[in-house]
């Protein structure tokens, strides 16, 4: 039954029910400050349920058999890769973004299917120089805040 | 007023006015190009650099760069899928399609055009008419910044891609992420979770670098991956075949570049609207007007030029009520209003009198030649930028997300907004995958504030003249507006009318 319903119906069908816990939650809001988020969440009821209609009706016209671009199962790259993203933003958070950032550009050029070493290096090393420069010289950016590692890269 | 002119001539014939004038344009162009780091920051950084250089020299250079920020925020948007600022967004959908195709160069000279065309709009109404558009904005208040945002949230209608129900929902979601943080009337805390960073709400930058970049970043993986694109263009042999300008383009696009350009300082001028609302409604008018309304967003070369004159156009709007009555509407005019200060220059009519005028006009023809500059340097680029969508995928996926976590760093020196730009590039990714369009979502965030702070406090200034309605029809240019918005609303429709009885 699931595979017969265009899936317009089920994002519409949790965005519904999105919608109704920030209802929940607007109303909760004391005084004025409650009036745009309530009048917000029920405008956003009203789009939820257009949008499962929306999806009944493609339901309908398709007969079961949908032909979408862009999907979840086709997606597992794209998820693994954002795993990598955040784990470079940790890395930035507790270790340091100076000595992070070229673990992640090596690892990911070579996840990407980079083949030439000498091309890996000269990517990694000029991006981390350039930034460095325009970030910490002349910016002043303080990055060396972040990490445990992040004072050794503090400019004198 | 000539004479004015010819004495403010003579600030150019400095050595150090012109290479102020040229680091200006220079570093404005690169500072826009890093995501999240934009005008602001960049005027931001020149305070303390330009504190012992002449006031011509350093204004000219900080308004140079004002300009071109904003610029150069549109060419990572159109090659990269990365707007630098929440100005450029309106360009990257038309723009990176164009790239896509293999016309980045046509791309990048229509963004050049266009940017100058409306910069130098903008430069113009400020040297001739500031002081009587400064006058003018001055009877603009909290009614008429919620009537103007209120335009830009029609302006939603023309974004929502074909499923209009998702596309307000987005904008809902959008409006929604503005009310996150301190209510600022009643000082109530809203959806913060207990989190206490989260009390000055959600910064626009993050989330449209997420909502932007790395939702593409995932997609330019995802094809990677499966063998489907090795480099952002679709056919790489074909990469920079496009001409830099096309016969006829002229033609087809002047039109509209004058009309946003017109759009762009108007919108501008008026304090808290600012860059981005000028270039959405500008794209949207823009599409509204087309007789192929169906190119955009898949790379029409009207909507890139309509976007990018109104958003240059802006920062001269913006500046006439910086200079004539010290209102500073943006970020950008704030920090600019400091500079001002700390050079001796005290917003107000007194600019525009006496001895201090000629350097006042010499501030806004500087501002007029970063302009053109700017076109030579970024017309004359175009084919050495345009070769970005050659690079691989492989090198340019890990480059992108690097400068995308350092620049949203930048924008406060926070890891929160790091983590809210991630967790907004996944949410952009699912977004894709289900067909929603990222576009409301940033213009609700982008309006919300304006949107509901305005219209609170015009609901307190009504209570005490005669209610909502009275207090309305005492003010001419509310009446203006909101004509604007019911003929911006109801002309399509007419159109679509009149062209059914034509077709019986």
């Amino acid at each position: 039954m699931n595979k017969q319903l265009h899936r317009d119906v089920w994002v519409g069908a949790l965005l519904f029910a999105f919608s109704v816990w920030v209802l929940f939650m607007a109303i909760n809001i004391s005084g004025q400050a409650a009036y745009l988020p309530v009048a917000l969440s029920v405008l956003m009821l009203v789009c939820a349920a257009c949008i499962v209609l929306n999806g009944l009706r493609q339901t309908k016209q398709a007969g079961g058999n949908f032909n979408y671009t862009m999907t979840l199962r086709g997606g597992k790259e794209a998820f693994l890769f954002m795993i990598f993203i955040f784990l470079y933003y940790f890395g930035f958070r507790f270790i340091g973004y100076w000595v992070t950032t070229p673990i992640f550009l090596v690892f990911t050029q070579k996840y990407l299917k980079v083949k030439s070493w000498i091309t890996i290096a000269l990517v990694t090393v000029l991006y981390t120089v350039i930034t460095f420069v325009i970030f910490v010289v002349i910016l002043k950016l303080p990055i060396y805040k972040i990490g445990i590692l992040g004072p050794y890269f503090r400019i004198v | 007023m000539l004479e004015i002119l010819t004495a403010s001539l003579a600030f150019f014939a400095s050595l150090e006015v012109l290479i102020a004038l040229a680091v200006g344009v220079i570093a404005g162009m690169i500072i826009g190009i890093i995501p999240g780091l934009g005008p602001s920051v960049g005027i931001a950084l020149l305070i303390p650099i330009t504190f012992s250089m002449s006031p011509a020299a350093a204004l000219i250079m900080m308004t140079a760069m004002y300009t071109t920020g904003v610029y150069g925020g549109s060419i990572t948007a159109v090659l990269c899928h990365t707007p630098g600022t929440a100005a450029s967004a309106a360009t990257t959908e038309d723009g990176y399609e164009l790239t896509k195709q293999g016309r980045g160069m046509e791309a990048i000279s229509v963004v050049t055009v266009a940017s100058v065309v409306g910069g130098v709009f903008g430069a113009i109404c400020l040297i001739l008419f500031a002081p009587a558009l400064g006058r003018l904005s001055q009877m603009f208040s909290a009614l008429e910044y919620f009537l103007v945002a209120c335009f830009g949230l029609l302006v939603v209608s023309g974004l929502t891609g074909e499923n209009r129900a998702k596309g307000i929902f987005m904008a809902l979601i959008g409006l929604l992420i503005g009310c996150v943080g301190m209510d600022s009337i009643t000082g109530v805390s809203r959806f913060i979770f207990g989190q206490l960073w989260l009390e000055d709400g959600l910064d626009s930058t993050p989330i449209l670098i997420g909502l932007f970049s790395i939702s593409q970043v995932l997609i330019l993986v995802d094809r990677l991956i499966s063998g489907r694109g090795a480099t952002i263009v679709d056919d790489p042999a074909a990469g920079l075949q496009g001409k830099r300008w096309e016969k006829g383009l002229t033609k087809k696009l002047a039109p509209t570049m004058f009309n946003s350009s017109v759009i762009g300082a108007f919108v501008g001028f008026i304090p808290a609207a600012g860059a981005s609302i000028a270039a959405w409604i500008s794209y949207s008018t823009a599409k509204r007007a087309s007789k192929t309304p169906e190119e955009f967003g898949k790379g029409s070369i009207v909507g890139i030029a309509a976007s990018e004159a109104a958003n240059n156009a802006a920062c001269g709007g913006a500046m006439i009520p910086l200079f004539t009555l010290g209102i500073p509407g943006s970020p950008v005019t704030a920090i600019l209003y400091g500079a001002l200060l700390m050079h001796g220059l005290l917003p107000g009519s007194g600019l525009f009198i006496g001895e201090q005028a000629p350097l006042t006009y010499a501030i806004f023809i500087g501002f007029l030649l970063a302009n053109i500059l700017m076109g030579i340097i970024g017309v004359s680029m175009a084919k050495q930028l345009a070769k970005v969508c050659l690079v691989p995928n492989s090198l340019l996926v890990p480059i992108i997300v690097a400068l995308a976590v350092i620049g949203t760093f930048a924008l406060s020196n926070s890891m929160y907004e790091v983590i809210i730009m991630l967790v907004f590039g996944l949410i952009g990714y699912l977004m894709k995958i289900y067909d929603f369009e990222p576009a409301p979502l940033v213009l609700g965030v982008v309006l919300a504030d304006i949107l509901e702070a305005n219209f609170r406090r015009s609901l307190i200034l009504a209570s005490t003249r005669g209610g909502l309605i009275s207090y309305f029809m005492q003010r001419p240019i509310s009446i203006i507006i909101v004509l604007i918005i019911v003929m911006f609303a109801l002309v399509p429709v007419i159109m679509k009318v009149m062209k059914k009885k034509s077709a019986a």
